[in-house]
């Protein structure tokens, strides 16, 4: 595989970002104030423009580089083991789906959110030992739902609204 | 240094609609899955308890693994426990709604009597209805 720079420059920029947008949504306030970690996943958005544009080792890059850093710079050490669970596991869906080009982004952005918070509550589960936190599925999975809804729709409008000059090379 | 692959998604991803008839169907098979799910979810928990309540008074709390028949204070209801569920068998209510409602067993489930003012809640082990039981 020959790497151009133009690509990995584009990866650079949505890896910042997916970044950025992660380190807002950790600053504004938790949607329901029970559950703090339930938050949108707008980066998501970036890893899944990647997908489209770069090709699989690029958005998997940049949903590593994500889960590492939002990790790092907005949260505890601890959620970078769940990030980065639930965030490569959903890239690698996301990426599975939008080569098979049959689905469109709001409903690959579903699939790939309940995968991603399916995957963190198997994570919670093998770090606590217990089954306990599968009582939380049910929350997780719909607003998972919910918010890959929201955000393959902002894909859909981005990869619609941006000229394709800036992406395609 | 085009690579193919990206073009083609690209070029799908541009055009394509919002919402195609695979998601229609994908969409059918999620929601036909979470009904499933729910439905064990939602599983009706088996009542425990079962507590009277007159006038918004609580005046009679059984457990309904006793069979008894017993007069709820201040009516002329007959509230009747048995098989771990309850029912009220006789009143002097003109409707008689609340002997139609029947046997109720399920945790949260409910017997109003609105001319005299009763109210029988059945509820569980963790009941978030009447509180904790000992």
């Amino acid at each position: 595989m020959k790497i151009s720079s133009k690509k990995v420059a584009l990866t650079a920029l949505l890896t910042a970002t997916a970044i950025l947008l992660g380190v807002v949504e950790s600053l504004i306030p938790p949607i329901f104030p029970a559950l703090p970690f339930l938050r949108l996943g707008l980066g998501n958005v970036a890893v899944g423009f990647a997908a489209i544009a770069l090709g699989c080792p690029y958005a998997v890059l940049t949903a590593l580089l994500k889960g590492a850093l939002v990790g790092l710079i907005a949260g505890n050490p601890m959620m970078i083991i769940y990030s980065l669970a639930g965030g490569v596991t959903s890239a690698i869906v996301t990426i599975l789906l939008i080569n098979l080009r049959k689905l469109s982004l709001p409903v690959i952005g579903v699939l790939s959110a309940c995968v991603h918070n399916l995957m963190q509550l198997f994570v919670a589960a093998a770090m606590t030992s217990t089954a306990e936190v599968f009582t939380l599925a049910p929350v997780f999975l719909v607003f998972g739902a919910v918010a890959g809804f929201g955000t393959g729709t902002v894909q859909f409008l981005v990869i619609r609204a941006l000229p394709e000059r800036f992406f395609s090379f | 240094m085009r690579s193919l692959r990206s073009e083609k998604n690209i070029r799908h991803y541009k055009s394509a609609p919002y919402l195609g008839i695979w998601d229609f169907y994908v969409l059918l098979l999620i929601i036909f899955l979470s009904t499933i799910a729910l439905k064990y979810y939602l599983a009706p928990e088996e009542g425990k308890f079962c507590t009277v309540y007159v006038a918004g008074e609580e005046v009679l709390e059984l457990p309904l693994s006793v069979d008894t028949k017993t007069e709820i204070p201040g009516t002329h209801a007959l509230l009747t426990i048995s098989g771990g569920g309850a029912s009220i068998t006789e009143n002097d209510c003109p409707n008689k709604i609340c002997i139609k409602t029947g046997f109720v067993s399920d945790a949260g489930g409910v017997i109003v009597c609105a001319p005299n003012k009763i109210v029988v809640r059945i509820s569980g082990e963790k009941s978030y209805v009447t509180g904790v039981h000992g």
